[in-house]
C-alpha cells in the first residue's frame, strides 16, 4: 500500500472574494502520476503554489511528504521540484548555466552537476546545444529544458503546472513521450496540472477534477470512465425521429438513446450489440451512415462533471 | 553563504550577458567619462580628489547601480523567472543578500576603476616626470564612502524594485529618488559645512566631512537594507 505524498484537508484560499481553492481535500499516493483535471481558472495553479507553501491557505491544511506547507516550505522545496505556469529559464544565459545555476541552488557537487546534466540533456536530445542562449531557442525546446531543471536534483515530487500548454501537437506529443519517459526513469511522483484530456488520459494513473476551486472527482480514469457511462454507440445518417429514439429506449440493451440533428446517442448496456439497434433504425426508415462505438472518455467525463456542477 | 555566492554567480552571469558587447557598453561609457573625459577636464584636481571628485565618482556610480537594482526583482518578475526560483529551496536571505552584493561588487568595482583609469589618464597624459598619486587617507575614505554608497543604491533598488510590477516603473522611481537623495545630502552637507558649523565656530576638513558622511550613509544603508529584508516575503512576491 502506498504512502499519501501529497494530503490537503479542507484547503481553501481566497483572493478578496473569489474563492480560487475551495475545501480541498485529496491524497495523492507516491509513485504514480497525479493529474489535475480543470477549465482555466479553476484553481489549479493555486493549488500548486499552496502545496509548496509560496501561498499560505486561508483555511485547512497541506502536507506534502509529511512535511507541513505552513512550517515546513523551505524543506519541501528542497524536496520537490516545480515546472510552473512559465517554463522560468534565463533567456540570456545558455542551457547549460540555466542548469547549473539550479544544480548549485541544490548544492550538488560540481561534478555531481556536470554528470547529471550530461544526462538529462543527452535524454532530451540537446546536449549538442548546450552552450546556446535559451532565448533564442523554440518554446517547445524551453519546456524540454525546463523539465530537465525540475528534475535535475532527483525530486522526490515533481509539480508540472499545464507543461504542454502553448506547444504545437508535433512538440506536444514529444514532451509528453519524454516526460512519460523520463518520470518512468527516475520513479518519481508526479502532480500534473492540466486542461487537456488527452495528457491526462496518457500520463496519469490518477485524475482529480476540479472547478471553481472544488474537486469534483477523483480516482484512476478507467474508473472515473465507467463512473460516467458504460459503452455507447454514436450513430450518424439522417432521417431520424423522435418515435425511432422511444423504440430504441425500449430495447432490453439500451439504457438511454438521445437525437441531436443527423446524429444519435446511444447509452448501451455492458456485453449488449448494436446490430439489432441499427436493424432497427433501418426499419423505421432512417439512413445510416455510420456507426461508432466505445467507452466515454475522460473528456465525456470532464464534460458532464463540468455540467453536473453548471447544473 | 554558499547560497549567496551562488545567487551572486548568477546575477553576474546575468549582468554581463546582455548580448555581446551590450552588456560591457555601459560601464565602458562611464569609464570613459569618469575616468578619461572628466580627469583631463579637472586636472590637477582630480589627482587630489577635490570637492567635486569625489561626489563625481560616488555619483556615477550610484546610478550605474540603481539603474541595475530596479531590474532585479521586477525584471525577473517581467520575464517570469522569479516564480520558479522561489519555488526553489534557495533561502529568501540568500535571494536578497546574492543581488545586493553583487550590485555592491559591481558599483565599487567600478569605483576602483575609475580611479584607475583616471590616475593613468592623468599620469599619461600630464606626466610630471614621476607618478602622481591620490592622497592615501582620501583614497581610502573615497573607498569606504564607495562601498556605502553602492550598499545604499543597492539596497533601496532592490527594495523598490520588490515592490514595482515592471522594471521599467522601478527605473522611474529609482532615478528621480536618486537624483533627489544625492541633491538633498550634497546641498545638505555644503548649508551644514559653509553656514551651519560656522555659524557655531566649527570647521570641519575634507577628510572630517568624508568620515561624517561614512557615519551617515552607515546609518542609511542599515536601515534601508534591514526595510528590504523585512519586505522580502516569498508569497508577497508571488501575489505581485
Amino acid at each position: 500500500m502506498n504512502t499519501a505524498i501529497v494530503r490537503t484537508e479542507e484547503l481553501s484560499r481566497s483572493f478578496g472574494s473569489v474563492q480560487a481553492v475551495n475545501k480541498l481535500s485529496l491524497e495523492v499516493p507516491a509513485g504514480i502520476v497525479f493529474a489535475f483535471l480543470g477549465p482555466n481558472g479553476a484553481g489549479k495553479t493555486t493549488t500548486i503554489l499552496l502545496l509548496l507553501g509560496l501561498l499560505e491557505p486561508s483555511h485547512g491544511r497541506a502536507s506534502i511528504l509529511g512535511l507541513d506547507t505552513r512550517k515546513q516550505a523551505d524543506k519541501i522545496r528542497e524536496r520537490a521540484g516545480a515546472l510552473l505556469e512559465f517554463s522560468g529559464l534565463y533567456e540570456r544565459m545558455s542551457a547549460e548555466d540555466n542548469l547549473d545555476f539550479y544544480g548549485r541552488i541544490y548544492q550538488m557537487s560540481a561534478s555531481e552537476r556536470r554528470a547529471r546534466i550530461k544526462e538529462l540533456l543527452m535524454h532530451l536530445d540537446l546536449w549538442d546545444r548546450r552552450g546556446e542562449r535559451v532565448g533564442t531557442w523554440s518554446r517547445g525546446m524551453k519546456q524540454q529544458l525546463a523539465v530537465a531543471r525540475a528534475l535535475l536534483h532527483h525530486p522526490q515530487l515533481l509539480f508540472l503546472d499545464e507543461p504542454v500548454a502553448g506547444l504545437d501537437p508535433m512538440a506536444a506529443s514529444r514532451l509528453n513521450d519524454e516526460l512519460a519517459s523520463l518520470v518512468k526513469q527516475e520513479g518519481v511522483t508526479v502532480f500534473l496540472n492540466t486542461h487537456n484530456m488527452a495528457d491526462a488520459q496518457k500520463l496519469a494513473d490518477q485524475v482529480g477534477v476540479i472547478r471553481h476551486g472544488k474537486l469534483l472527482a477523483v480516482g484512476n480514469p478507467d474508473e472515473l470512465r465507467l463512473k460516467q457511462g458504460g459503452p455507447r454507440a454514436e450513430i450518424y445518417g439522417h432521417g431520424f425521429t423522435s418515435q425511432m429514439v422511444d423504440a430504441l429506449k425500449q430495447q432490453p440493451g439500451v439504457v438511454n438513446a438521445e437525437q441531436s440533428k443527423n446524429h444519435l446517442s446511444i447509452e448501451l448496456r455492458d456485453g449488449s450489440d448494436v446490430g439489432p439497434l441499427v436493424h432497427l433504425i433501418v426499419q423505421q426508415g432512417g439512413v445510416v451512415e455510420e456507426v461508432r462505438r466505445g467507452a466515454a472518455d475522460l473528456e465525456d467525463v470532464f464534460l458532464a462533471l463540468m455540467e453536473e456542477q453548471r447544473a | 553563504m554558499k547560497d549567496i555566492s551562488t545567487m551572486t554567480w548568477k546575477e553576474t552571469k546575468e549582468l554581463f550577458s546582455q548580448g555581446g558587447l551590450t552588456g560591457y557598453l555601459t560601464p565602458l561609457i562611464l569609464l570613459a567619462v569618469g575616468g578619461v573625459v572628466y580627469p583631463l577636464i579637472s586636472w590637477p584636481s582630480w589627482v587630489q580628489l577635490g570637492s567635486l571628485e569625489i561626489p563625481l565618482i560616488l555619483f556615477l556610480t550610484f546610478q550605474l547601480i540603481v539603474a541595475s537594482a530596479a531590474d532585479s526583482f521586477a525584471g525577473e518578475r517581467e520575464r517570469h523567472t522569479l516564480e520558479t526560483l522561489l519555488a526553489s529551496r534557495m533561502p529568501d536571505r540568500a535571494i536578497l543578500l546574492g543581488k545586493v552584493g553583487t550590485l555592491v561588487g559591481y558599483g565599487w568595482g567600478m569605483n576602483f576603476s575609475q580611479l584607475l583609469v583616471g590616475w593613468l589618464t592623468i599620469n599619461i597624459v600630464h606626466w610630471q616626470g614621476h607618478l602622481v598619486f591620490y592622497p592615501l587617507d582620501l583614497l581610502l575614505l573615497t573607498f569606504a564612502l564607495g562601498l556605502l554608497v553602492n550598499i545604499l543604491a543597492a539596497s533601496a533598488g532592490v527594495l523598490v524594485s520588490l515592490r514595482s510590477p515592471t522594471a521599467r516603473q522601478a527605473q522611474q522611481i529609482l532615478t528621480v529618488g536618486g537624483l533627489v537623495a544625492m541633491f538633498g545630502i550634497t546641498f545638505g552637507l555644503l548649508e551644514l559645512t559653509s553656514s551651519l558649523l560656522p555659524s557655531l565656530g566649527i570647521v570641519l576638513s575634507v577628510t572630517q566631512l568624508l568620515a561624517l558622511l561614512l557615519g551617515l550613509f552607515a546609518v542609511i544603508d542599515i536601515i534601508v537594507l534591514s526595510l528590504a529584508l523585512a519586505r522580502f516575503q516569498r508569497s508577497r512576491l508571488m501575489l505581485r
